[in-house]
């Protein structure tokens, strides 16, 4: 990310929004949803950190990496969507939960983290990644879902750690 | 086999003979054994793979653009000005010029909006629903706070329409059609640092 595309996001030009999304958006759909546990409430915390995030862009540091900022208005956003949702849930109109956080509220950094770095791997990495870990599908069988040789699932694999070794290096000092 | 290719299948969290053989023997494959099962761990978490839905950049891009950044204070040459009238002039005249809405509502105030109005013209839209509200009585939000527009299914679902700060003509749109979601209100609702939320209902469809 660019600090000439955070500039000219900064002096209010939509579009650095939308590659900020394109960048960023999905890790902060991911940590919405693991927050609400809801895919259109997620959804509506998204769109809610953009919106919060262009009316405060005046403030914004362009020299200043964007995703800890986008991580933290997010995160706030979550809050306020869980405790809103809380109160209509249980017919609720005061404000006595300001301490309620949602359920699952741990590691939201770390897993921000490593869905950044996934999106960061080359298409045809990322599928072969997919495939083993979410599908939890052998070699043999990515290579026959990719229909590609069992040799290339392999080097793309070991290609992949590599990457994802390298960008998430800190998280294994930082859970020990 | 060389390391990299042994923390690979580390990572999978299969284990063969030929990497156990190699662990016993590689000092350093052994000591980086316990990030590459943790990183395994967090790929194989279902929520790392999650996407949003294609949709969703158009309507971050909506909301955004009906949006006003909060400019820093600077002073700006007079053309500037100038020329946002003449936007300002031509989005109205855009407005005027448009079709005959599909359908058109009042707005009652909520209980802590006594004043409050707003005549709500709608456009059934390919995409959804057009809105342009004529929003009067309301006090333009405060710096932490701003205006919601909703529509609401009977089951209680709800969609946001967009959100704005002051009363006047606001132009909003929503991804769904108002014969499943009749129920359109108008909530005032925190750009909270401090995490608070307290939505108040200041507008609402004729029965809610």
């Amino acid at each position: 990310m660019t600090a000439r595309l955070m500039t000219r996001f900064r002096r209010g030009d939509p579009e650095a929004v939308r590659v900020l999304y394109q960048r960023y958006g999905r890790a902060v759909f991911t940590v919405a949803l693991r927050s609400l546990g809801d895919r259109s409430l997620a959804e509506e915390a998204v769109q809610q950190t953009f919106v919060n995030a262009w009316q405060a862009s005046s403030r914004f540091d362009p020299e200043r990496d964007p995703a800890p900022w986008l991580y933290s208005i997010v995160r706030r956003v979550a809050v306020d969507v869980y405790r809103r949702e809380r109160r209509h849930r249980e017919g609720r109109t005061d404000e006595t939960d300001m301490a309620v956080l949602p359920p699952s509220f741990e590691g939201l950094w770390e897993l921000w983290e490593v869905r950044s770095a996934v999106d960061e791997l080359p298409p045809a990495e990322r599928d072969v990644i997919e495939a083993t870990f979410y599908r939890d599908l052998s070699h043999s069988e990515t290579a026959e879902l990719l229909d590609i040789p069992v040799g290339t699932v392999k080097s793309r694999s070991h290609r992949a750690y590599q990457r994802l070794a390298g960008l998430l290096e800190h998280l294994g000092e930082e859970s020990a | 086999m060389k390391c990299h290719m042994i923390l690979a299948e580390v990572m999978t969290g299969r284990r063969s003979e030929t990497v156990a053989a190699h662990l016993a023997v590689c000092p350093q494959c052994r000591s980086m054994t316990a990030s590459a099962e943790l990183l395994g761990r967090h790929l194989r978490d279902p929520i790392v793979w999650e996407d949003p839905s294609e949709g969703l950049e158009a309507d971050v891009m909506r909301a955004v653009v009906g949006e006003q950044p909060v400019m820093a204070t600077r002073r700006r040459s007079w053309w500037v000005g100038a020329g946002a009238a003449v936007l300002a002039v031509l989005v109205a005249l855009g407005i005027w010029f448009q079709s005959r809405p599909d359908w058109v509502i009042e707005l009652a105030p909520g209980p802590q909006a006594a004043g409050a109005a707003a005549t709500v013209r709608g456009w059934n839209t390919e995409g959804g629903t057009r809105m342009v509200l004529d929003v009067s009585g309301l006090a333009e939000a405060s710096a932490d706070a701003f205006y919601e527009v909703w529509l609401s299914a009977p089951d209680g679902r709800r969609v946001s329409a967009g959100t704005f700060r002051s009363p006047g003509r606001i132009q909003v749109n929503a991804a769904v059609t108002r014969a499943d979601y009749p129920r359109v209100w108008v909530t005032k609702e925190p750009i909270g640092a401090d995490g608070s939320s307290y939505r108040t209902t200041v507008l609402d469809s004729p029965g809610g």
